[in-house]
């Protein structure tokens, strides 16, 4: 039913519960990311493991970008939910076929920076975390020969 | 083949650019009234992922392909967004490929290192004395433990961002928070793959803790304990975790 959905769409804004809850959600697994990143720093510099080959150096660098990239994605994104959804559920459109709601606010600033980092930040992150596992296999190949 | 797979997808790609670039602006901005669009996500999802399946999948070239055609993708996405395009039309057009490429890439990266290690672990066993110190367990443990790890937990988070995003098409509220509030979760295991603290080192580098200097010139004893440590060292990795 597209034309009932849309006309729901247009008149009622989207409730506010539903994006309390996910904030729930995305601050339990950011608490998760963050002990992880803690853990996997606290490894990588750990000089008693790694006294023969010494520190890789690009590893921090790498992990701490992923880290960095996906947090700031994570901030931002939970900004612009709590001023869309929060501050401005009932944004009134600028011209009448447009909706009503924090879809409406949401669509305002797409274009400013609010609107393009956390795609950005979304993107940069995908293609580290892709690119990482790309190059694991790479060095798996590497490290068998002739498999 | 390879040349005219990707050309196929280039040449679909920029059909599909062209498509959004010639909507009018003004229903494209328009939430309430997606249907006059004429855009429908559907056959971007569907081709995109499936021209990628013509590609020699088992190739290790391959990976790199499909990697650089999902870069191209995001920046499309960006650039559409930065021209003032409308996001979910965006998103729905060109980031249901995106998301689908990226899963199959997880997915074929996966399977081609666990495929590597059950054919090592098939080599080392039908090598005199070989030493089977793992077994078949912990193989199963390391297999599993890298499907869960680097493809089960982005391939299922990242359909329920496709799914929402299909649905967004047609701009119901349950599918847009859907997307709002995923698309966060998605980000976040995006980052599993954080680089694992005992992370493996390179072939020379098992080498050159031992007595055996280089590969090249190594005989076929030295060759075979190298083999041997080096399995060791990935299939404890694995399975110590």
């Amino acid at each position: 039913m597209p034309e009932a959905s849309s006309a729901q769409f247009s008149t009622v804004p989207l409730p506010t519960p539903s994006s309390i809850h996910a904030h729930f959600d995305i601050r339990f697994i950011e608490g998760l990311l963050i002990s992880l990143f803690f853990r996997c720093m606290a490894a990588l510099l750990n000089f008693a493991h790694r006294r023969e080959e010494g520190i890789k150096w690009w590893l921090v660098f790498y992990t701490l970008a992923m880290f960095s990239f996906v947090t700031v994605y994570t901030g931002m994104n939970l900004y612009i939910q709590s001023i869309s959804f929060i501050d401005n559920r009932q944004d009134v459109p600028a011209y009448s076929p447009r909706a009503s709601g924090p879809l409406n606010y949401q669509h305002n600033f797409r274009q400013t920076s609010l609107g393009l980092i956390p795609n950005t930040m979304f993107n940069l992150n995908n293609w580290l975390a892709d690119g990482f596992l790309v190059g694991s296999l790479f060095d798996f190949a590497h490290t068998l020969p002739g498999v | 083949m390879v040349f005219w797979s990707v050309l196929c997808l280039i040449s679909h790609t920029l059909s599909r650019v062209s498509n959004v670039c010639s909507t009018p602006r003004s229903t494209v901005a328009t939430l309430s009234t997606p249907q006059t669009s004429g855009l429908s996500p559907f056959p971007a999802a569907c081709t995109l992922p499936l021209s990628v399946c013509i590609l020699p999948l088992h190739k290790l070239a391959t990976t790199l392909w499909i990697n650089a055609i999902n870069i191209g993708i995001g920046i499309a996405i960006l650039s559409f967004q930065n021209q003032g395009t409308d996001t979910t039309l965006v998103f729905s057009s060109l980031g249901i490929p995106y998301l689908t490429i990226s899963v199959l890439l997880n997915v074929l990266l996966t399977l081609m290192i666990i495929i590597r290690i059950v054919l090592y672990d098939r080599k080392l066993r039908a090598a005199p004395r070989s030493p089977v110190a793992v077994g078949i367990s912990g193989l199963f443990k390391a297999a599993s433990t890298m499907l869960i790890e680097s493809c089960a937990l982005f391939a299922v988070s990242s359909l329920v961002v496709v799914g929402s995003l299909v649905e967004a098409a047609d701009h119901s509220r349950g599918a847009v928070a859907t997307v709002d509030f995923s698309f966060p979760i998605l980000a976040e295991i995006q980052v599993r793959a954080f680089p694992r603290p005992q992370y493996p080192g390179q072939l020379s580098d098992v080498t050159d803790t031992g007595d055996c200097s280089t590969t090249h010139h190594s005989t076929s004893r030295q060759r075979e304990r190298v083999d041997e440590r080096s399995y060791h060292y990935w299939t404890h990795q694995f399975v110590q975790r």
